[in-house]
């Protein structure tokens, strides 16, 4: 027996299948839990890239790539082909591409950088060269980005949602922390991407965790809220009712002492409770302690919806950014296909209320995971790289750098006004008009929801899911000068950084916020504490 | 099948005014039967507001809405609800209807975030349905039963806070049974046939109000037992005998729990005068309306009824010019003070002590104030949980044990009655207790008994 394997590769995450390659059936499934490099979202990974060094970043995110690959139950002597996807940076990670034609945006950023453009095409190169522990013979299937920008997990949501063969204006995006979207609008494609963060994958929130047993993964209205914990077959199940506004526990459910934590979709549907409950105010949660108290003593705070808020208002304007750049109306969209993890799971009329998707789609479908399913179609049949380079080819996509974008920049800040500080949806109109935009309108009615998939991830094989949390490694260094005095271990948000006794430094880096964060360089009493020199063990 | 087999309080004495077993919050920060109790202003339009969209829209909005929220803040009181009792011109236009519930959402978002205050809209739509046409969807022909659920997602959909209705179901025979002083006429109709009518009706509103994120407050036996709580009177009306309004009282206790049985999570109507004999059951919040309802019609308990309720209402008042302001401003005055006292028992812990004053300042005025007295609601809801399923057996058992604690209450010198009054009593128990325990024997025998009453067409309630 041969197999293959297919990887998709996420901003906060990796995922992989193993596959038989004489049937095409899947074997195994495996994922991490995080992203190995330093910080939690895109920016962070090309700044650890650039300040630290590609060669660095490669070699960090393969250890977990083959880390992953090994949990997958087969043998990796018989691997016979490795299909890959994701976005364009983290497949030029993968591949040990050079990566800062993607972290400076424009012509003149290149050419005064003297930066080439790199090329990816689809193609299939030695899996082993790349660094993988598979044997030499094994090839590497890279799909094709359809500009450089535009990679091949957005080529993925795309191909696999119908999108492209719907005739209505459509928009798809995967829900993920690094927010691929595209809106179809007769035969352009208008396309952009949004740095969400990791909040809605559960990430950066205090008792945030990826769906497993004891996961609140929904909270339902029932004129008070309706815990859902997953059970161990990771199915929901009713816990405790809760009213948020009351503080108080109303009925104990049958899942009553077994939340342990709480999910993306979680952390959605507490938005969307929160808003629906009137106790978001200025940035602030109203209740008495700054606390949704929800079971067993999981709760979300402040600071945790204000992550999920930013998320929410990046992918908002995000999403209006592509309106307004191709020139339709919000009530000239109706239909939305959702990809991804949480746009699998997350309840679309919650999504939809707080502003994850446009609030006049009435025609939703919720597709899974994309980008992993697209390179298993590839494993399964190589051929399909070429029938998807014609593709990429054909599709006449008008990128939106969101970043240089001055339409998304002044969305945006209404947008952080309105979460943050509290202006209301009205003002927000209002200081749009003054741009010329076209008014937000509120959500009417109730979407009709198709939802084509059970599970992001349909299929996991006879061996099961394996999740691994034993992924990154770490950075260390010894500095001198340094008094020992603790500071910089104390000030780590993530308890990422530790000292050895004998002054040594040391960073995991799958717990480190890296660039955005610092905090350990920026508190060193002494000034030594130098970030960019630590080391890979 | 859902229904209520336990007290929500163990003894009468454990209710008190502004707590409830199951509390509530929503709207803009209102909390309900958590400590305190909140004042619900209730309203009408002046007569020739409708004469153009605009102008109503106006009317409710911009007057009535801002003056009843700026005489609670001008007063300082912390807390506000406002309930719109849909008049026919929201019903026949929807779109105008749709402006009046967002208009007033926006004003009541406004004052919130301005002052701080909390507040919430309660709309109560319209029974627009005909027994003669039809009750249920696909009976009348105009469409009646259908146009009720539109308005509920009008409401709904646009920014109500709160649910409400006050349901017609059963109201072509009490309106018979009041006027004839058959009380299994009653029974029948606002016991046995309102109970299937409000299962029905509020399986379907209490869904329009989860989709729409929007408490299902409840409905009301208003258009049954006020009607013969009205025809009953004061001391100078002697047409409808007052143990008879009492007793009726008590059957319609039977068919507003099934509210709360079928979706309904409270505050309760504030015209649900059997509200008291509600709450001692499901432990839900309650609204009540009494002395401050005078301004539409007497009761004879107006103190009463605030013993040991939620929230406490006016009803509508018309919108119109006083020396002191407007009349809203004037009645949410009233009633914002009125909810300042109690608040103030609470908080001094004395609120048994006002309880008692304020039953005992009416338990004797008239027989329907003894038997809404919270120790005697309290007995008459056990005896209805005790009755199993059967909503004809709930109601007559209310109806039995009402007239009993009456005709005891009598023996003991807790109140006087006057010989008709008591005559009509020992009828009312000769004529519940001789009726068959089998509901299908009742039924056929009602069915066959009231064949002509006008309206009466029994296909209304499903059956």
């Amino acid at each position: 027996m041969t197999y293959g394997i297919s990887l998709d590769i996420g901003t906060s995450g990796t995922r992989a299948h193993a596959v038989d390659l004489s049937d095409g059936k899947i074997l195994s499934t495996a994922m991490t839990a995080c992203h190995p490099l330093p910080g939690a979202n895109i920016m962070d990974h090309l700044t650890f890239c650039i300040n630290m060094g590609s060669d660095l970043a490669h070699n960090i995110l393969m250890d977990t790539v083959n880390k992953v690959i090994k949990s997958l139950h087969v043998d990796t002597n018989k691997v016979e082909r490795v299909a890959i996807c994701g976005n364009p940076i983290q497949l030029s990670l993968f591949q040990g591409i050079p990566v800062d034609d993607l972290a400076f945006a424009g012509e003149n950023a290149h050419e005064a950088r003297n930066i080439k453009q790199q090329k990816r095409d689809a193609g299939v190169f030695n899996a082993a060269a790349v660094g993988l522990d598979v044997p030499d013979s094994t090839e590497l299937l890279v799909p094709p980005a359809i500009k450089h920008e535009i990679g091949a997990d957005a080529l993925a949501m795309m191909y696999k949602s119908g999108f492209l063969e719907q005739k209505d204006n459509c928009l798809v995006t995967d829900y993920g922390t690094n927010a691929e979207m595209a809106l179809k609008v007769g035969d352009e494609i208008y396309t952009g991407s949004a740095a969400a963060g990791p909040a809605m994958e559960g990430q950066s929130i205090k008792y945030g965790m990826l769906a497993a047993p004891g996961a609140i993964s929904d909270l339902e209205y029932d004129f008070r809220w309706r815990c859902k914990v997953l059970d161990d077959d990771i199915r929901a199940q009713d816990g405790d009712l809760y009213d948020f506004g009351l503080e108080m526990c109303m009925e104990e459910g049958p899942m009553h002492g077994k939340a342990k934590g709480i999910t993306g979709t979680g952390v959605i549907a507490a938005v969307s409770a929160v808003m629906s409950s009137n106790l978001w105010r200025k940035g602030k949660l109203k209740t008495s302690n700054g606390k949704c108290v929800m079971q067993d003593g999981v709760y979300v705070d402040s600071h945790d919806i204000s992550e999920a808020c930013k998320a929410i208002g990046a992918m908002r304007a995000g999403h209006f950014t592509l309106l307004e750049h191709a020139g339709i109306k919000f009530d000239e969209l109706d239909i939305m296909y959702m990809a991804g993890a949480s746009g699998t799971y997350v309840d679309p009329v919650k999504a939809r209320e707080i502003g994850l998707l446009p609030p006049s789609c009435g025609t939703i479908y919720q597709i899974g995971n994309t980008s992993l399913s697209m390179a298993t179609d590839i494993l399964r049949k190589p051929e399909l790289l070429d029938e998807l380079q014609d593709i990429a080819n054909q599709i006449r996509s008008n990128h939106v750098m969101f970043a240089s974008d001055k339409t998304f920049e002044q969305i945006y800040i209404q947008e952080l006004a309105y979460w943050e500080e509290g202006m209301t949806l009205e003002k927000y109109n209002q200081n749009l008009s003054f741009y010329g935009i076209q008014p937000l309108p509120k959500p009417k009615g109730v979407p009709t929801v198709h939802r084509i998939v059970e599970r992001d991830i349909p299929v996991l094989g006879e061996y099961g899911l394996t999740i691994l949390d034993d992924i990154g490694t770490e950075l260390v260094g010894k500095f001198d000068g340094c008094t020992k005095c603790g500071y910089c271990v104390d000030e780590c948000p993530e308890k990422a950084l530790s000292q050895d006794e004998d002054g040594t430094m040391r960073v995991s880096t799958k717990r480190c916020l890296g660039t955005a964060c610092y905090r350990c360089q920026m508190h060193c009493l002494e000034g030594v504490y130098k970030y960019d020199q630590l080391k890979m063990v | 099948m859902s229904r209520f087999t336990k007290m929500a309080y163990a003894t009468s004495d454990d209710m008190t005014f502004g707590r409830s077993k199951k509390p509530l919050s929503y709207g803009l920060g209102i909390k309900v039967g958590l400590g305190s109790v909140i004042p619900e202003i209730n309203y009408l339009p002046r007569p020739g507001a409708e004469s153009s969209r605009e102008r109503l829209v106006k009317e409710y909005v911009q007057y009535i809405t801002q003056d009843c929220i700026k005489q609670a803040v001008n007063l300082g009181f912390p807390n506000l609800q406002l309930e719109t009792e849909w008049i026919h011109t929201m019903s026949d236009d929807l779109g105008l209807a749709a402006s009046v519930v967002s208009g007033q959402k926006e004003a009541i978002t406004n004052f919130h975030e301005k002052y701080g205050i909390n507040l919430a809209v309660r709309h109560t739509v319209p029974d627009l349905r005909d027994a003669s046409y039809g009750l249920r969807a696909g009976m009348d022909t105009n469409g009646r039963p259908e146009k009720v659920i539109e308005c509920a997602e009008v409401a709904c959909e646009n920014g109500a806070d709160v649910l409400s209705i006050e349901s017609l179901g059963g109201k072509e025979l009490s309106d018979y049974a009041v006027t004839t002083g058959d009380i299994t006429a009653f029974l029948f109709g606002a016991g046995f046939l309102a109970s299937k009518d409000m299962e029905s009706l509020w399986k379907e509103l209490s869904g329009i109000c989860k989709k729409h994120r929007v408490i299902p407050g409840g409905d009301s036996n208003c258009a049954c037992s006020n009607t013969v709580m009205f025809m009953a009177g004061g001391h100078l009306d002697k047409d409808v005998q007052k143990t008879f309004s009492a007793v009726c009282r008590c059957i319609s206790a039977a068919s507003a729990l099934v509210v709360f049985e079928n979706g309904a999570v409270g505050p309760g109507k504030d015209c649900s005068y059997e509200g008291p004999i509600v709450k001692s059951i499901t432990g839900m919040p309650i609204s009540s309306e009494g002395k401050h309802s005078h301004c539409a019609h007497i009761d004879l308990f107006g103190n009463l009824t605030a013993a040991i309720t939620d929230m406490w209402s006016n009803e509508s008042v018309q919108y119109r010019h006083e020396f002191g302001g407007t009349s809203v401003q004037c009645w949410a005055g009233l009633i914002g003070y009125e909810c300042s006292l109690m608040n103030t028992a609470i908080s001094t812990g004395t609120e048994k002590t006002l309880r008692d004053l304020y039953t005992l300042s009416d338990r004797g005025r008239s027989p329907e104030g003894y038997i809404l007295s919270y120790d005697n609601a309290w007995k008459i809801g056990k005896s209805i949980i005790e009755c199993g399923n059967s909503h004809y057996l709930r109601a007559r058992t209310a109806g039995i044990t009402g007239a009993k604690l009456l005709i005891d209450g009598y023996n003991n010198k807790d109140i006087g009655l006057s010989r008709k009054q008591l005559e009509t009593l020992y009828k009312i128990i000769r004529d519940l207790e001789s009726l068959p325990d089998d509901e299908d024997v009742f039924l056929d025998m009602c069915i066959r008994k009231y064949a002509d009453v006008r309206g009466f067409n029994i296909k209304n309630y499903g059956i």
